[in-house]
C-alpha cells in the first residue's frame, strides 16, 4: 500500500482509512476556522497557518525543515572566480547531509578545493567543501597488469591445479634424473637426433669438447663390484677395437652406471652387443653396442628400439 | 474513533507528514493541502562585477491549500 498520511493516520490510530480522512477532514475544517477567527495558527512540528491575499499558507518552523532536509537554505551564495577565467562544471550535488563535514575551526578560513573550482561558505560562516573528486583508474594498464599476474600464476601453479607437474619442479626433476645435462651431452646428443641432421663424419669424431677421455681398466665398473648386478654374457667394449658406441646414460657415480649396465642388459635380452661402462673424465658413461663408423652406430641405435630417444654417439677411445 | 483526542490526531497527523517529506513523498492532508519538497541543485551564475558566483543547492518545502469549496463541503 502507497503510504499516504491517510494510511499512516490510520495504522497509527488503529482506524480505518475513511475513518482516518474524516478525523483529518474535520480538524482540517477547524484549523481553517481559527485561522479565520484568529488570524494564525500555530501547529508545533508544521509551522504557522495564515491567511494571506485570500490563501491559506505556511511558515514552515525548524522540525518541518529538517524532515524535509531544507536547512540547506542557510547556505549563502558566494564569488567562486573571475569571469573571464572558465567556468568549471557547474554541478555540484551538495545536499544537506554532507555539511556534517563542517567544523568550527573550517568557519575561520575560507574553503576552496584544490580543483579551485567551488567553495560554499554557509550564513555562520562556516565552509562547506565540495565533494571529492576521485582519482581516475587507467584501466589498460590495471587490464594488463592483472592478465600478466595471472598468466604467471596459471604458469606457475596451473600444472599443479591440473593434477600435473608444474614446469618449475619438472626442471628440477630433470635435472636430478639425468646426471649430467650439461654442454657436453647436449653438444653431443645432435649426433643422434636423426641421420639427416648428423653433422658428424669420420674425420671428426664425437667428442665432448675439452672432455678428457681416459680408458678405464678392463672391468673398470666392476672396479666397485655391485653384488646386486647380476653377472651376465654380454660382451664388453673392445676398447683397442675403437669405432663408436651409443651412450645411454651418463653419471657422477660409477655404481649408477653400473645399475644402468644391468638394466639396459635386461631390456637387450638376446641382443648380441656389447654393454659396458666407459670412463668419461668425471663421469661415468653407459655405453651399448660398438660399431666401426657413426653410420652404424646409428643404425644400431635404430635396430634396438629399447634404448632411450636421447641416446648419442661416442667414439671409442683405447683409453676410455 | 470517539475516544480519539485531537491531540492525538494533531501529532499522529505532524508525524506522517515529516515521515512522508523524509522520504521525499508528498503529504496530502484532506481538507487542508499539499506539503512537498522542491530540490534546486547548485548553480554558477553571473554576477556583478566581473565575476561568477555560485548559487548553494536548495530544497525548499512548499504548502498548496487545499481549494477553499473543497473544505467547505466537508
Amino acid at each position: 500500500m502507497t503510504e499516504s498520511v491517510v494510511t499512516l493516520v490510520a495504522q497509527k490510530l488503529a482506524v480505518s482509512a475513511d475513518e482516518a480522512e474524516g478525523l483529518l477532514s474535520a480538524y482540517a475544517r477547524a484549523l481553517r476556522a481559527r485561522v479565520e477567527r484568529e488570524g494564525r495558527v500555530t501547529v508545533h512540528g508544521l509551522g504557522v497557518f495564515v491567511r494571506r491575499d485570500g490563501q491559506l499558507t505556511l511558515e514552515a518552523d525548524a522540525a518541518l525543515l529538517d524532515a524535509a532536509w531544507a536547512g540547506l537554505d542557510t547556505l549563502q551564495t558566494v564569488e567562486v572566480l573571475a569571469a573571464d577565467e572558465p567556468a568549471p562544471d557547474p554541478v555540484i550535488e551538495t545536499d544537506s547531509a554532507q555539511t556534517e563535514g563542517v567544523t568550527g575551526e573550517e568557519a575561520e578560513a575560507e574553503e576552496t578545493s584544490k580543483e579551485g573550482a567551488v567553495s560554499t561558505r554557509s550564513a555562520h560562516g562556516k565552509a562547506v567543501k565540495p565533494p571529492r573528486k576521485r582519482r581516475p583508474i587507467f584501466w589498460p594498464i590495471a587490464t594488463a597488469t592483472a592478465f600478466v599476474l595471472g598468466a604467471g600464476f596459471m604458469w606457475i601453479f596451473g600444472p599443479w591445479l591440473l593434477g600435473s607437474t608444474s614446469p618449475l619442479s619438472q626442471g628440477a626433476y630433470n635435472r636430478a634424473d639425468t646426471v649430467v645435462t650439461s654442454g657436453i651431452d647436449e653438444s653431443l646428443a645432435t649426433a643422434a637426433a636423426s641421420d639427416t641432421e648428423l653433422p658428424l663424419t669420420e674425420e671428426e669424431p664425437v667428442m665432448p669438447p675439452g672432455a678428457q677421455v681416459t680408458t678405464l681398466p678392463n672391468g673398470g665398473a666392476e672396479s666397485e663390484p655391485d653384488p646386486q648386478q647380476p653377472v651376465t654374457a654380454f660382451p664388453r667394449l673392445d676398447r683397442e677395437a675403437g669405432g663408436y658406441t651409443l651412450i645411454v646414460g651418463s653419471f657422477e657415480a660409477s655404481d649408477r652406471a653400473a645399475r644402468e649396465v644391468a638394466r639396459m642388459k635386461t631390456l637387450l635380452g638376446n641382443q648380441d652387443v656389447p654393454v659396458d661402462v666407459m670412463r668419461d673424465g668425471p663421469l661415468f658413461r653407459t655405453a651399448v653396442g660398438q660399431e666401426p663408423t657413426i653410420e652404424g652406430a646409428l643404425a644400431l641405435k635404430e635396430r634396438l628400439s629399447v634404448l632411450p630417444a636421447d641416446t648419442w654417439v661416442l667414439r671409442i677411445r683405447a683409453n676410455s | 474513533m470517539d475516544d480519539i483526542h485531537q491531540e492525538e490526531i494533531v501529532r499522529t497527523l505532524v508525524d506522517a507528514v515529516q515521515h512522508l517529506l523524509q522520504h521525499n513523498l508528498e503529504a496530502v492532508v484532506p481538507g487542508l493541502g499539499t506539503f512537498s519538497v522542491a530540490y534546486e541543485p547548485s548553480r554558477l551564475e553571473s554576477g556583478s562585477d566581473d565575476c561568477v558566483v555560485m548559487v548553494p543547492p536548495r530544497r525548499t518545502l512548499a504548502f498548496a491549500a487545499a481549494q477553499e469549496d473543497s473544505v467547505a463541503n466537508d
